[in-house]
């Protein structure tokens, strides 16, 4: 099962990287991470993936750690896949905000 | 997420489509990947994916391995 991993530098602080296992053509499973560098340290900020049988988001915060998890029922993984990159390249300010305040 | 009729996106996912251009829900994998190209993304190598994970610090999300 081929993965492919790409990355979105958004700026110097900021990238979206994202993991994708296809199978003849099908997106069979994939991670979609926002990192930030904070403290000289690289760190997760907020995660999409296919764990656990169904796309969903993981929402995270700095202290709380997995603060919840919102699943997509109704989307197939490909949505999801492309909800998720859109989602952080478009809000990636607010979502790491949120992180470190949480 | 409200339920609401569609065709391909619920609402709040079509104004995010309009703002980001979302692919078609059907997009073939090579589309997906030309789509996440045009929005200034790149492939790594395995090396090079290796090395950038390898200097994560990734969540501890219970029942999820890391990503990398």
């Amino acid at each position: 099962m081929p993965q492919k991993v790409f990355e979105i530098v958004i700026n110097p602080t900021t990238v979206i990287r994202v993991f994708q296992h296809s199978h003849l053509g099908r997106l069979v499973g994939f991670s979609v991470v926002l990192l930030i560098l904070h403290e000289d340290e690289w760190i997760d900020v907020g995660r999409f993936d296919s764990a656990h049988g169904t796309p969903h988001r993981d929402v995270l915060g700095k202290t709380k750690g997995l603060r919840e998890k919102v699943w997509y029922d109704e989307f197939t993984p490909r949505q999801v896949f492309a909800l998720a990159i859109a989602t952080f390249r478009k809000n990636h300010a607010q979502i790491s905000h949120d992180f470190l305040a949480n | 997420m409200p339920k609401s009729a569609m065709t391909f996106w619920p609402i709040e996912e079509t104004a995010l489509a309009a703002e980001v251009s979302l692919p078609r829900p059907d997009a073939t994998m090579e589309e997906l990947e030309q789509w996440i190209i045009s929005l200034g993304g790149r492939e790594l190598s395995p090396e090079e994916a290796r090395d950038l994970n390898a200097k994560v610090r990734w969540a501890d999300i219970p029942g999820e391995p890391a990503p990398a």
